[in-house]
């Protein structure tokens, strides 16, 4: 992993947290569910959301490629109170996943486009 | 013919994604990663989620094979992917330090459904490392208070791995006579 990847994606995780208050936690981790940077204002086990989300994106990557369609990019989970997006960082070597809890006062839409534009940012810095 | 699910699980490395590999007559689905914790294990990649695939036996029982991620970190996977499962094989990498006392972690996270149905034990890589030794997993099962059926397997070749599943099955037909 290059020395500045949890630097980057502090940055950039701090960015997103700013510009969007209604998100809880955000946190950026390696696909096989190790932490790499948090950005935490709820009781969310930060350590514990990293492995759901890598098992939540290999299974959604694992649908995917059963379902004879390409590359799954994001996993959205639609609940009562609030939303879970886990969004993979394109064209990052190591391979990152970001996981974004927020609540339900922000549309799926807005925080979709919020959280692809901070995955892209990582990209731009980090990509291969 | 009846449906069964079956539980593979054990620590990372023992050949989980391998032996459902070796006997599934279905294109596995996996969920395998980059492996990041070189020092866990070296292999290159790890199951996060969980492996799948399908065996008919030889009485035309089909089963329905769930491998989960080894790490303890996902033991949440453990848990949902023992609703409703039917038994349990546990398999052992006997190269790892603490071999034996990794047992434990698996016995004590699976202790409901291997209560309510029955587990067998398969020991793998006792070619890359002879100790400990099959009596040592049985003298710790002993501590324990139980006994299961322990085997040592090459997971790569598919009539070990049916072994094994044969053995679970007959278990669970001995329980439910």
């Amino acid at each position: 992993m290059q020395p500045n990847t949890n630097e980057v994606c502090q940055k950039y995780l701090d960015e997103l947290a700013a510009a969007t208050p209604e998100i809880t936690t955000a946190v950026v981790t390696t696909s096989d569910g190790f932490e790499v940077a948090v950005m935490q204002r709820g009781g969310v086990s930060h350590a514990k959301l990293a492995a759901m989300t890598s098992a939540m994106h290999a299974l959604g990557d694992a649908m995917v490629g059963e379902s004879t369609l390409t590359n799954c990019q994001n996993v959205i989970v639609e609940a009562e109170t609030g939303h879970i997006l886990m969004l993979a960082v394109p064209n990052v070597k190591e391979g990152l996943l970001l996981s974004v809890i927020a609540d339900h006062q922000v549309t799926i839409g807005r925080l979709l486009w919020a959280s692809k534009r901070c995955c892209r940012h990582i990209s731009d810095e980090l990509g291969r | 013919m009846a449906e069964y699910k079956i539980i593979i699980t054990g620590p990372m490395g023992a050949g989980k994604t391998t032996a459902i590999e070796a006997v599934s007559e279905v294109p596995v689905v996996s969920t395998d990663v980059a492996n990041t914790a070189k020092k866990d294990h070296a292999k290159a990649t790890t199951t996060v989620a969980m492996d799948y695939g399908e065996l008919t036996l030889g009485g035309g029982d089909h089963l329905r094979l769930y491998g989960t991620p080894g790490q303890q970190r996902f033991e949440f996977m453990w848990k949902i992917l023992a609703k409703g499962a039917l038994g349990l094989i546990v398999l052992m990498d006997n190269a790892r330090p603490n071999a034996v006392r990794d047992l434990d972690i698996y016995l004590d996270n699976f202790a409901e459904l291997i209560a309510d149905t029955g587990v067998v034990i398969g020991i793998t890589r006792m070619d890359v490392s002879s100790q400990p030794s099959l009596e040592d997993y049985h003298r710790s099962l002993r501590r324990r208070g139980v006994v299961y059926p322990i085997m040592a397997l090459d997971v790569r070749k598919k009539q070990e791995v049916v072994i094994l599943l044969d053995t679970l099955f007959s278990i669970l037909e001995a329980a439910e006579a």
